[in-house]
């Protein structure tokens, strides 16, 4: 018998402990770092004919394949072995090849021999396999734990394209994204974050389209965080956003892999974070959030249409509350006298000024809005119905706020609901509280204060190096071909310059060359 | 990736060219031109437009030898130290008093046209301060916001173009050419200052990525304001004939408000583009803001413009505030015209001009 040592030993975030040859000193320091994590089975067993080769393996229950364990680790090392049996003289200086290359039937191994890194691993769904008189140590990928199958996004619905959604696992999310990027050059770079989460990374890009600049940037962007867990993908993009107050969001999300591979197609970076089904694209512009991934599949004179209509939706869900405040207390010569005089007689019963008036009217439809999202499903009609009470007839009646009012939030609330994402349109739910503040003030001047001043906070903001307006401010002439309108895809060759892709060519001339 | 390096393109130099010069000017210049030269407005502003762009070639001439100096420093290199900034210090005072009175004659239209309870002190206020928080994030920013308000006032400008293009009269604008030449060249120097501002490009110089393509884009922007100054004259002459036009204050304001789209839903149209108008002069008002503070960093040896704009932002507060009324206003502008404007837009370019081409001769 081997004579047992004493080991003294302390975990910390950054120790790095060789594997010994001595199999019971490894399993006793792996047993003191996972001590009282229940969830970790730990399993000895003797191979061999003559049992002198002592095994240890280890897993977390529920992270890792049991029947592939059994069936294709266990049974090999355990029967089968016994049937033809190596003797242990034989092959005891080439232990672990032998174990590694005749006797197990399973795919994929990593070799590792820092005892941590493979606690981490382990950790991460996969087992470690020990081996008597070998310095190193086996990982078997057994990952398996419960996973939600692909379904539709809910909030990012379409009539015409793909139905597939992220997942909250990010290797199924990976290959939604490479079944649509099938070249060489798209590079798929996992890290791990978190200090303690240790969450799985991937960073996305096309090796030859993607701007350098951007990467660096990304990559000394992540570099920087040093934090304890990264729970979603909403962490990550916080803490690489330039700027943490901005009401605009700086990287786009989405959970339609579609969306993202196109983005990768374009030269920008796609990031998926483990346990997220949210993907984040880097770099934005405010042009991108008014489209939809429906735009490029559906004709384009009618896509242009719809996105004209979105930035419609977009100005009247800033500005329609606060016109009315300018015009029915400031400038009621603006509108025919007819309708100004019609108006004035709606209003005649309101106790409130008009800002009040409209203030009331909209927090109770951000209530009933907010409300309408935590709801559960089977009460959530109640809210419609008591909402549909509330913001109507009965305010009317009550003499609270005047009809054109209940117009206007109606108005309101159809165009915030058209715009495409949700992170701007609760940014722009945010403007109109502003204009509306502003118009209450100054009227009309207030409101052309207020555009001017959310123009001025715009145009600083960049996104990874580019202008949040591009291609508006700064222009790009042949940008124009995906923005306000939407050019036919035959004619649109080249890729968006103001991203500034390595390789702009996106179709190639007739004659095939690219 | 945009590189960062507080550059402008040459498309946002025409821009820039484009706006500032479009201000208070654009409403009172029909009138102006009517009384001083009746129906010839038209050739006077397209002879200014001619002398502007040849000012635009000793600028831009000067400038591209010179384009890592900047105005101050391009000055103390041609003429030495101290005769330099003696040769400096008026277009800085010119500045500074362009804006104080850009400002003031804003308020004042703002207030007559739309809010005519507010006091004229809230009306400047808030936008002065917008200004500055635009002036102080740099040229780049400016040159952003300048892209992003154009397509706006570009959309706008076409819109109103349209509309008022089949109602006028245009028997209004004949007879041509019955009036003094000497008259007719004394009025040129009104059409060139309406188109004042331009010269912000001799600031610009050190800002622009292709120095050597400034004067095209700086060309074409000019020949563009000139042909909306020729429009919005003709259009007022032929809308009100050259009497009742030279009356008017705001003679552009008037032929907007005189006719009403038939079916619109909005009546009063002239409060909606009034308000777009806004955006406009907010262009001027930062481009004067960041033209002072730029001779003013300069002149004091301060090199953050960021702290120059707030520094002198009370002064022109303060100046704004000097006359009692718009007429005196106006009063006050022309005298500025006079002594500081011509030094600046006319003068000072050909001094440079010729300074530096003996410069050049020799060295």
């Amino acid at each position: 018998m081997r004579r047992k040592r004493e080991v003294t030993y302390t975990y910390t975030p950054d120790s790095k402990t060789k594997i010994s040859k001595n199999l019971n000193e490894n399993i006793e320091i792996i047993k003191t770092i996972l001590k009282d994590c229940d969830d970790v089975v730990f399993r000895e067993f003797e191979v061999g004919g003559d049992d002198k080769i002592r095994m240890f393996l280890f897993y977390v229950d529920g992270m890792a394949d049991k029947l592939l364990l059994d069936e294709f680790v266990l049974m090999p090392l355990m029967i089968s072995s016994r049937e033809v049996p190596p003797s242990f003289d034989e092959i005891k200086s080439k232990l672990f090849e032998v174990t590694k290359d005749n006797a197990m039937a399973v795919t994929d191994f990593k070799e590792v021999d820092i005892i941590e890194d493979l606690i981490m691993e382990v950790l991460s769904g996969d087992t470690g396999l020990l081996i008597d008189y070998t310095e190193k140590a086996l990982l078997i990928a057994t990952k398996a734990f419960p996973t939600r199958s692909v379904a539709e996004p809910s909030a990012e619905t379409v009539i015409r394209g793909p139905r597939d959604g992220f997942t909250e696992t990010i290797r199924i999310n990976t290959a939604l994204i490479r079944r649509r990027v099938r070249d060489p050059r798209f590079k798929i770079k996992q890290t791990r974050l978190g200090v303690r989460s240790k969450t799985d990374i991937a960073i996305m890009y096309i090796d030859d389209i993607v701007d350098k600049r951007v990467l660096d940037e990304l990559n000394r962007r992540l570099d920087k965080i040093n934090i304890d867990a990264i729970i979603d993908s909403g962490y990550l993009q916080q803490l690489i956003e330039e700027r943490a107050f901005s009401i605009f969001p700086q990287v786009q999300t989405t959970e339609r892999p579609d969306v993202v591979a196109a983005a990768i197609y374009e030269g920008r970076i796609g990031i998926l974070v483990d346990n997220s089904p949210f993907a984040l694209i880097i770099p934005v512009t405010m042009n991108a959030f008014f489209q939809s991934g429906e735009d490029y599949y559906s004709r384009p004179v009618i896509s242009s249409f719809v996105r004209f209509i979105r930035l419609l939706a977009g100005g009247l869900s800033i500005l329609s509350p606060a016109l009315y405040i300018a015009i029915t207390s400031f400038h009621p010569q603006i509108i025919p006298a007819k309708l100004a005089l019609s108006i004035a007689a709606t209003r005649e019963g309101v106790p409130f000024p008009a800002f009040i008036e409209a203030i009331l009217m909209e927090i109770t439809f951000e209530l009933l809005r907010e409300a309408g999202v935590r709801l559960p499903r089977p009460i959530g009609s109640t809210i419609g119905i008591v909402g549909g009470l509330v913001i109507g007839q009965a305010a009317v009646s009550a003499g609270i706020v005047s009809p054109i009012m209940v117009i206007v939030v109606a108005i309101t609330a159809i165009s915030s609901f058209s715009i495409t994402n949700y992170e701007l349109a609760t940014a722009l739910r945010l403007l109109r509280f502003i204009f509306m503040i502003a118009a209450s003030i100054y009227g009309l001047y207030g409101i052309v204060l207020a555009y001017i001043g959310t123009l001025i906070y715009t145009v600083n903001i960049k996104s990874f190096g580019t202008p949040f307006l591009a291609p508006m401010a700064p222009f790009y002439f042949e940008d124009m071909q995906d923005a306000e309108f939407k050019l036919p895809l035959r004619y649109m060759k080249r890729r968006p310059m103001h991203f500034d892709p390595n390789d702009l060519i996106r179709q190639g001339d007739e004659d095939g060359s690219q | 990736m945009v590189p960062n390096d507080d550059k402008i393109s040459t498309f946002q130099l025409g821009l820039i060219i484009y706006l500032t010069p479009i201000g208070v000017g654009i409403f009172t210049l029909p009138a102006v031109l009517a009384k001083d030269v009746e129906t010839n407005g038209w050739i006077s502003l397209i002879l200014g437009g001619l002398f502007c762009m040849l000012i635009i070639y000793f600028i831009s001439d000067v400038g591209k030898k010179y384009s890592n100096l900047g105005l101050v420093e391009t000055l103390k290199f041609l003429f030495g130290k101290v005769l330099g900034t003696i040769l400096a210090f008026p277009v800085f005072i010119y500045y500074i008093v362009f804006t104080a009175m850009e400002i003031r004659i804003f308020g004042e239209t703002t207030k007559m046209y739309l809010l005519f309870k507010t006091p004229l002190e809230y009306i400047m206020i808030p936008i002065l301060i917008l200004a500055m928080i635009l002036t102080r994030n740099g040229i780049e920013s400016i040159a952003r916001f300048f892209e992003a308000a154009f397509f706006l006032i570009a959309f706008t400008l076409f819109l109103v173009i349209l509309i008022y293009l089949p109602k006028s009269d245009y028997s209004n604008l004949l007879p041509i050419l019955r009036v003094e030449p000497l008259k007719l060249i004394k009025s040129v120097s009104d059409s060139l200052f309406s188109l004042s501002g331009f010269e912000v490009l001799f600031l610009l110089f050190p800002f622009i990525r292709r120095p050597e393509k400034a004067l095209r884009s700086s060309l074409i922007a000019i020949s563009f304001i000139t042909i909306l100054y020729v429009v919005v004259f003709i259009q007022c002459i032929a809308r009100f004939g050259v009497d009742y036009t030279s009356t008017l204050l705001y003679p552009t304001l008037s032929l907007i408000k005189s006719s009403d789209i038939p079916g619109a839903f909005i009546e009063g149209i002239e409060g909606l583009l009034f308000s777009l108008w806004i955006v406009l002069i907010f262009t001027t008002i930062v481009m004067l803001i960041f033209a002072y503070s730029i001779v003013g960093s300069n002149l004091i040896k301060q090199k953050e413009i960021k702290h120059t704009v707030i520094l002198f932002l009370p002064m022109i507060y303060v100046i704004s505030l000097i006359p009692d009324s718009i007429a005196e206003t106006f009063e006050f502008t022309d005298k500025l015209v006079i002594f500081l404007g011509y030094y600046t837009i006319i003068a000072l370019p050909i001094l440079m001009f010729i300074a530096s081409k003996i410069k050049g001769a020799r060295g």
